[in-house]
């Protein structure tokens, strides 16, 4: 193990790395893009020894990846924004096809018009494509998670997405512990060497199917999709067990009894720890790391608790006509529940950062009763 | 894909993938039409005189397999090799090829296999003779008739004679046709196959001169006559009984027989069919200068086209639209009188143009306008036929070739050998089937339809002229109207519902969309309604 | 068959029961291709006839490995394929990638151009049908001029010229790219025996005459494949490292009328019309005789 000094996007190309990913599909976004020059200089270096392939569209990125994960490669690519929405129909293939992908997001607002900042929209926009969804809160987790992807990827046949925050991740650098390939050869099997298919058993691979046939493996997919907590806990643990490094799908910090919770995904996690830590307030973090599937026991055992009066639900996102999507989410999670607590948003769409001091001036608004803050409103 | 781990929810196949033949889609459910093979009969054998079934042999061929050539071809006509040199291969005039590139060299690949029989015969190889019956029958006249008939007869197993008032075998082979035509060794050879499967020929045995019908039937339990048309006609003009005037017939006998003939400078030969010509070029090639007299043009000649070109490049001058009024002789020179015709069409009444007469001196006048069967054969006997079939009114003597038809053609004489051969061994009730196939082909069915062109694909059938190789050659055969399991049905099928060796069509899944019908080059394969089980859309 | 076909090679790889319409040329030309190919090959098949014909689960027509991917997609899902198995070891399986006019000329050629430009090791083959037949016969851009379809309906046929494919590839300068019809089923073959030992991208355009979608009979399928070369309407040639060889050279091309009368879609074309489809093919005949290497012109 060796300490490093590297940003979100370099953690991203030390995991692939580290994963012996077979086929990487290349192209720039920003800002995403380092992630790839990143492993570019690794293969020009020898470091990371699969194929890379410039490619000409995150159209063509996804595909490629979908081809080679139809041999039975281990592959991996990576965008941003509007790469992702340019991949849509692809993303909702590799699920269906069950292809154990990995690729990571680092997240980005949607245009219209032109812009780079770290809106999540991107990525809670494939919410529904059937994909693993994974949002991280620092650059270590970013490394670490992308290694966990692999394993839960190819364990449960379905592709997973690690997003995080562009630029407020993507370009930070942070101190993080980089695993030696022992290590990791403990935790994730090497790639397979030989074809998934079987040149004598001929096969017809996702064609046509009619209606019942389509329910039938929608349902082996819904319930594939409701094994991943188990299967991600147990990953976790073994992890962790080497790494000393732990992921909970669902990450609760502060006081056990706090009265008010804040809930977020993402690097703002840690933005609204370290505030906590510099006031000493009374408040407690619930960090939902793991989107889809939705751990929603989770966040009904730590939400829906009697001493809880208020939620602050952050998000970087909207959803026009409702509201931030990681709060639907957890509206619908506490749904039927009775005697629940204040719910509030918190809204910074459109990659809005959040400062101690955005911090200090929502709970003020927060006392005023607002229900829907919007940041901005705020600066 | 692989089954996913632990995922056994209850769906018949695995997730994703498919692994079960399409085979259980019966898509033969969708078809309206459905092809079949409907054998006709070949332009070629249809035009041949034999009517040999020229694909069949040509199969053989191609296969390199001459032995099963010789076998095919010889049920039809046991001299190829005759036919290969003298026929005038009516069959590759009528070639569907023609509409495409080149005819198939037909009479070549004829007289290679016999020329290969040929060859085998000389190094020992006889023919096989199941059986020997104590049945004589006696065929009267050794032209390509009489030697076909002796040869089947011989092949049953029959006691075969032949009665020749010539001094050699052969009648118009012997002695008609040219020897650039037919090289004499061919014939020579071919009557030592015959002897061989112990045909006795009995030279200077004329009919009603030394030998009498009453005779024969004695004698034979059955007798083919087979004396041909040798009695010439007359051209009815004065002068014509000056020993300077004789038939075509008794000059290129007194050539062939090696008689001595006064050197004849100029020769006028008169007639325009193939005796004319044959005439007119065995005196050219003995030395004289020739003209040739036709009373209409070039174009309606009955000589083959083929022989007057030759004749044409032999030197003979042609004389068209003229006639002999009357012949003068005086010392050993003839003098013609000629008058131009106006008639050029045959079947027209000829007229002369008046005043147009002119004179044209020469050596000897060869008189080739026509055969006629002597029918003084039968002496005491009051015989009669009918020209359409071979037999008689006496029981056991049937007749055939020039006898009957009037001069006709090498292959029909043949051809009418081989009918008698099959009538007399139905009168005389001997089975002609062998372990190896009949000895003698099936009776040819006119009433079945003949194959017409069908528009050929240039990618399976390159466009070419002839081949040097005859198995190359052979294979450029269509086989019109018969399958020879080219296999462009199996080519062509969309359905992989053709298959095996036989290309049989699999009705379980042909959609009956035609191509192979279409493509088909023999145009054996035909789209129709058929009622069967598999055609159940209509219910 | 063992005279005129021996060189056609026994071995089905497609099997009877799939579900294309009769007369189908393109599963009659996929079927000598594979017959070509062999057993060591996986197939990528785009949005197209083909996820038809290939079977319905459970069922499969193939005799081979076939992988679907969306529409766009087959250039670059096949090269994935193709560039997975690489990584793994395998550099020999041939990798084919099959699509039809729309998947090719239209929403598949970015991929396509990228796929070549990158020179992956695979085999795509497009299936030029002339329009979007899988959805019921709708112009694409390799309907003709004067072509009739369903969103083209007579008076408002197609006014454009069909876009000539084989310029943009060749542009690419790829090993091998070749121009095909079951019309000639050797020259097929040939082409894809050739195509097997060839590294990189190769790029197979064959044209498939349609029943329902051109308005022909069933039976019609092969002749008008071949009056489509007989007439200059599609050239057989083969590009090998931007040298062009034509494989059929008529000594004087067939009248287009030919091959344009049996066929409903271009019921609506006048005598003018016509001759402007003639000139136009008089003129890309002579272009591509003059930039061909067969110096001798031969027959059929």
């Amino acid at each position: 193990m060796e300490q490093k000094i590297i940003t979100g996007n370099q953690a991203v190309a030390h995991a692939v790395r580290l994963s012996k990913t077979q086929v990487v599909s290349a192209y720039p976004i920003t800002p995403q893009t380092t992630v790839m020059e990143t492993l570019a200089e690794m293969w020009a270096a020898g470091e990371y020894t699969g194929e890379y392939v410039n490619v000409e569209s995150e159209y063509t990125a996804l595909s490629y990846c979908i081809g080679a994960a139809y041999a039975g490669a281990r592959a991996f690519t990576a965008s941003s924004a509007h790469g992702l929405a340019y991949m849509h129909e692809l993303i909702h293939w590799a699920a269906g096809a069950r292809l154990p992908l990995v690729m990571t997001n680092a997240n980005r607002a949607m245009g219209a018009p032109w812009c780079i900042e770290s809106d999540q929209l991107d990525s809670l926009s494939q919410r529904d494509t059937g994909w693993i969804q994974f949002y991280c809160a620092n650059v270590q987790e970013i490394l670490d998670t992308v290694i966990l992807a692999f394993r839960l990827a190819e364990e449960v046949h379905t592709p997973v997405m690690v997003c995080y925050d562009g630029f407020y991740l993507s370009h930070t650098y942070e101190a993080v512990n980089i695993p030696s390939p022992e290590v990791i050869s403990q935790f994730l099997p090497n790639p397979r060497t030989q074809a998934l298919f079987d040149l004598q058993t001929p096969t017809n691979h996702h064609g046509l199917v009619g209606s019942e046939a389509m329910s039938q493996l929608m349902q082996v997919r819904f319930k594939a999709m409701a094994r991943v907590f188990d299967r991600y806990n147990l990953l976790n643990t073994q992890y962790a067990g080497i790494t000393r490094r732990s992921y909970p799908a669902v990450e609760y910090s502060g006081p056990e009894n706090a009265k008010t919770l804040f809930v977020t995904a993402g690097g703002m996690a840690q933005t609204i720890k370290s505030f906590f830590s510099s006031t000493e307030r009374e408040e407690a973090l619930v960090r939902i790391k793991m989107f889809r599937p939705f751990p929603m026991e989770d966040i009904r055992r730590y939400l829906a608790q009697s001493h809880v009066e208020r939620i602050i639900l952050v998000d970087r996102n909207v959803c026009m006509g409702v509201g931030g999507i990681f709060a639907q989410e957890v509206r619908a999670a506490l749904a039927g529940l009775s005697g629940l607590p204040e719910m509030v948003e918190l809204n910074l769409a459109g990659g809005l950062d959040l400062t101690p001091e955005l911090l200090s001036k929502a709970l003020l608004a927060v006392q005023e009763g607002e229900k829907m803050i919007w940041a901005v409103n705020l600066l | 894909m692989l089954p996913r781990c632990s995922e056994t929810v209850a769906i018949p196949y695995k997730i994703g993938s498919g692994t079960v033949p399409v085979l259980v889609n019966k898509t033969g459910d969708w078809r309206f039409l459905t092809p079949s093979r409907h054998e006709k009969n070949a332009p070629c054998a249809s035009a041949c005189p034999l009517h040999s079934g020229i694909s069949i042999w040509i199969d053989r061929v191609k296969e390199g397999d001459w032995q099963g050539a010789w076998a095919a071809v010889s049920r039809y006509n046991p001299f190829p090799a005759i036919t290969g040199h003298v026929c005038y291969h009516f069959c590759e005039n009528d070639c569907s090829r023609n509409h495409y590139d080149q005819s198939i060299a037909v009479g070549e690949l004829e007289k290679e296999i016999g020329l290969w029989r040929l060859r085998k015969f000389a190094s020992g190889e006889k023919l096989p003779v199941g059986r020997k019956l104590p049945i004589r029958v006696a065929v009267v006249g050794s032209g390509p008739a009489g030697l076909a008939c002796a040869y089947y007869l011989a092949m049953l197993g029959l006691e075969v004679t032949v009665l020749e008032k010539q001094p050699v075998a052969g009648g118009m082979l012997a002695l008609g046709i040219p020897e650039y035509r037919l090289p004499r060794n061919v014939l020579e050879q071919e009557l030592a196959v015959l002897r061989s499967l112990g045909v006795v020929f009995r030279n200077g045995a004329e009919l009603g001169r030394n030998i009498t019908l009453a005779q024969l039937r004695e004698d034979y339990q059955a007798v083919f006559l087979a004396t041909g048309a040798g009695k010439e006609k007359k051209l009815n003009v004065p002068g014509e009984e000056n020993p300077g005037v004789i038939g075509a017939l008794e000059y290129l006998a007194m050539v062939h027989l090696g008689k001595k003939l006064p050197d004849f400078h100029s020769i006028l030969v008169v007639g325009g069919g193939n005796a004319a010509v044959d005439a007119a070029c065995t005196a050219r090639m003995n030395g004289a200068r020739v003209a040739l007299a036709y009373r209409r043009t070039r174009d309606v000649m009955p000589a083959h086209d083929d022989e007057v070109r030759s004749a044409e490049e032999a030197g003979v001058q042609f004389l068209f639209q003229v006639q002999p009024d009357k012949i003068y002789s005086k010392s050993g020179t003839q003098t013609v009188v000629l008058s131009r015709t106006q008639s050029s069409r045959r079947g027209e009444r000829i007229s002369t143009v008046p005043n147009s007469s002119f004179n044209l001196a020469c050596d000897l006048v060869i008189v080739a306008t026509g055969q006629d069967a002597d029918l003084s054969i039968a002496g005491e006997e009051s015989l009669s036929f009918n020209g359409q079939s071979l037999i008689t009114n006496l029981p056991g003597v049937f007749a055939g070739g020039d006898l009957i038809s009037g001069p006709a053609t090498v292959a029909a004489a043949i051809g009418a050998g081989r009918e008698a051969a099959r009538a007399m061994a139905a009168y005389l009730e001997i089975d002609q089937s062998t372990p190896d196939g009949p000895i003698i082909a099936s009776i040819y069915n006119d009433s079945i339809p003949v194959a017409e062109y069908e528009t050929l694909n240039p990618s399976i059938f390159p466009k070419q002229g002839r081949a040097v190789s005859p198995e190359t050659e052979a294979g450029r055969c269509l086989s019109c109207g018969r399958c020879n399991r080219c296999g462009v049905c199996w080519v062509f099928c969309p359905d992989m519902a053709v298959a095996g060796v036989e290309f049989d069509i699999n009705l379980d899944y042909c959609k009956g969309c035609g191509i192979c019908a279409k493509e088909c080059p023999g145009g054996v394969l035909e789209m129709g309604v058929i009622d069967s089980g598999t055609e159940n859309h209509h219910r | 068959m063992k005279q005129v076909f021996n060189d056609i090679p026994q071995e089905e790889y497609m099997l009877s029961g799939h579900t294309a319409c009769p007369g189908c040329s393109a599963a009659l030309s996929i079927r000598h291709a594979t017959k070509a190919l062999g057993k060591e090959t996986v197939f990528v098949i785009t949005a197209c006839c083909f996820s038809i014909i290939s079977g319905q689960l459970p069922l499969r027509t193939f005799e081979l490995n076939v992988f679907h991917c969306p529409f766009p997609s087959a250039a670059s899902t096949g090269s994935g394929l193709k560039r997975g198995l690489a990584a793994m070891g395998d550099t020999t399986t041939q990798v084919v990638v099959l699509a039809g006019d729309g998947g090719t000329f239209d929403i598949g050629l970015q991929g396509l151009s990228a796929a070549a430009e990158r020179n992956e090791d695979i085999i795509f083959i497009c299936y030029d049908n002339e329009a979007y037949m899988n959805t019921g016969m709708q112009r694409s851009s390799a309907t003709p001029f004067g072509s009739k379809s369903a969103t083209s309906p007579a008076p408002k046929v197609k006014e454009n010229p069909k876009k000539d494919i084989m310029k943009i590839i060749e542009a690419h300068a790829i090993p091998y790219a070749a121009t095909a019809t079951v019309a000639y089923p050797k020259d097929l073959l040939a082409k894809f025996q050739k195509a097997k030992t060839i590294k990189g991208f190769r790029f197979f355009h064959i044209l498939c005459p349609c029943p329902p979608g051109w308005g022909v009979e069933s039976d019609q399928t092969v002749e008008l494949s071949r009056l489509a070369v007989e007439t200059g309407v599609f050239p057989l040639y083969e590009v090998e490292n931007g040298e062009v060889t034509l494989n059929v050279t008529p000594q004087t091309l067939r009248p287009v009328a030919d091959y344009l009368g049996s066929q409903r879609r271009f019921s609506t074309l006048s005598a003018e019309d016509i001759s402007k489809i003639q000139a136009t093919i008089d003129r890309s005949w002579q272009a591509l005789l003059n930039r061909s290497n067969t110096a001798e012109i031969q027959e059929g």
